[in-house]
């Protein structure tokens, strides 16, 4: 059994493989609090008001696409040279914490 | 003498006060005392007071009223940046944030009795003292130039007037004049902001004075973003800067500003404006806290904790922390870190691991930005890099556009961070 679960996991294609780890950072519930102390690396540029000038905003958004934005950075499927080097020290745990702190936060817009 | 409300309000020292302060160490809640309100202390204090809510009395120590950040400051050279679009004041931390903010200089930390004595002879007890100083100059860096001499030529590396003063002297350089840069040796604050500054008074000669002369002694054989710099001199100021390196004696400087020459290796230079970059150290607050081994702070890479003092921090350009630049992004970064750990040592709240980022954008000419930046961690007793980028030569006109649009979204998202 065990040869041939080493054998199945061979045989995995990239696409699905990806697919499942959408889905495990999807289902993944997020420490708000570990969010908070995250995202001051993020605040330093996007600012935590939800004003863009120049860099986007990031507040108040889903999480999913957060968490696909991120995911996206991370594998560099989208690139950004800065980006890319924030997400790609963050694990599913970083993303999904994150994505739920921001959540919580409103644009100035919206308040 | 503790301090008071009757001594705050007598000295006009303080821009808001509440009763907490006054409290000792010890007694009621525990009490953060931070000295500098630059990007690493004005962060922290701010983060350290929205954090607590309240479970921390947070004192920030700052003596001026109106702080001009160093970041940002050549692009007011340039013509890029009004002045006053680098100032920025205390006012949201004060009323929104509830820190008390004094505007004072530190000239003394007793570490047995945990105060911090003010020029205006108060004493403010703390519990844990962050210190983020900045940078002071080192006494001889360059022969013949002293704090004395920064009217004939100006350092302008701690901004504000000294950097009004360096654009003034500018504008007012004769047809074809020689502009004289001394770059300071490793290591200094900012390490590609001198060859901003070439770029961007390059910039501004090219436009008034195109006959006027650029030239930079430099003790270091190399330095931060060279290709990119070099290539965007060439380009767009071909002939008007040269660089003396090492090799041509650009290490072996001496300066006379009275009769405004620079002795650049035996050669002496006849010039109309010098900016003088010394050497430089960690703000002397830090010294005089006994905090420092040399011309730097060692501090701890988990917490910016010192080596010396398990309850003073010091951040930003004063410490000695391992492979971080000194920067306003990595005081900024180092700040949060530390705010973290200080408020999980006096209330128990969550740490959690530390880690690092920075990055430093350069304008080379209009809409043509550069950047690098790296991400840090804590290993082998240091702040170490865990990788980084770099931006490339002969990138096309879009990107540097965007990269120094994207500079410019930074300056508004850090200062945000910073002065709330």
């Amino acid at each position: 059994m065990r040869l041939a679960a080493a054998i199945a996991v061979t045989v995995v294609s990239p696409a699905f493989a990806g697919e499942n780890a959408e889905k495990a950072l999807l289902a993944l519930e997020g420490d708000i609090e570990y969010g908070a102390y995250l995202a001051s690396e993020c605040t330093g540029c996007h600012q935590a008001s939800g004003v863009a000038n120049g860099i986007p905003a990031i507040v108040g958004w889903d999480e999913g696409p957060f968490r696909m934005s991120m995911l996206d950075y991370r594998t560099k499927a989208r690139e950004h040279p800065i980006m890319n080097m924030i997400a790609g020290r963050l694990g599913d745990e970083e993303i999904a914490a994150l994505s739920v702190y921001f959540r919580t936060l409103k644009s100035a817009e919206n308040r | 003498m503790k301090l008071n409300r009757r001594l705050f309000i007598g000295s006009g020292a303080a821009l808001a006060l509440s009763a907490p302060m006054v409290r000792a160490a010890g007694h009621g809640k525990p009490h953060v005392v931070v000295v500098g309100g630059g990007a690493g202390g004005a962060t922290a204090a701010r983060y350290i007071a929205k954090d607590s809510a309240g479970a921390i009395d947070v004192t920030l120590i700052e003596p001026t009223r109106t702080y001009f950040t160093c970041f940002f400051s050549n692009l007011y050279l340039g013509g890029f940046k009004e002045i006053d679009d680098l100032g920025h004041t205390y006012g949201t931390l004060a009323s929104d944030y509830g820190i008390n903010v004094v505007h004072d200089w530190a000239v003394g930390v007793d570490r047995d009795a945990k105060t911090v004595t003010l020029a205006g002879g108060a004493t403010v007890p703390y519990d844990k003292l962050i210190l983020s100083p900045g940078i002071d100059f080192v006494d001889g860096s360059v022969p013949g130039w002293d704090l004395s001499a920064q009217n004939a030529m100006p350092h302008a590396y701690k901004a504000g007037s000294q950097t009004e003063l360096l654009k003034a002297q500018l504008q007012a350089m004769p047809e074809g004049g020689l502009f004289v840069m001394v770059a300071p040796p490793n290591p200094y604050r900012c390490p590609p902001g001198p060859y901003e500054r070439i770029s961007m008074i390059a910039y501004m000669l090219s436009r008034t004075n195109p006959t006027a002369k650029i030239l930079i002694a430099d003790p270091k054989e190399k330095f931060s973003k060279q290709a990119l710099f070099e290539e965007g001199w060439q380009r767009y100021y071909g002939g008007m800067i040269e660089r003396l390196g090492p090799d041509f004696g650009g290490g072996n400087v001496s300066v006379d500003p009275a009769a405004m020459t620079v002795n650049i290796d035996g050669s002496v230079e006849q010039a109309d404006v010098v900016n003088v970059i010394p050497g430089q150290k960690a703000g002397r607050i830090a010294e005089l806290a006994g905090v420092t081994d040399g011309n730097w702070a060692p501090v701890n890479p988990e917490d910016m904790s010192t080596k010396a003092d398990p309850d003073i921090y010091v951040l930003g350009d004063a410490s000695q922390q391992g492979d971080m630049p000194k920067s306003g992004f990595s005081a900024n970064s180092q700040a949060k870190v530390c705010a973290n750990a200080v408020r999980g040592a006096l209330t128990d709240s969550r740490v959690f691991p530390a880690k690092f980022s920075n990055t430093c954008w350069s304008l080379i000419s209009e809409d043509d930005g550069v950047k690098v930046g790296a991400s840090y961690e804590p290993a082998d007793g240091k702040i170490s890099s865990t990788g980084g980028f770099v931006s490339q030569t002969g990138e096309d006109a879009a990107l540097r556009k965007a990269t120094y649009e994207e500079s410019e979204g930074w300056y508004a998202g850090i200062t945000a961070d910073m002065f709330g």
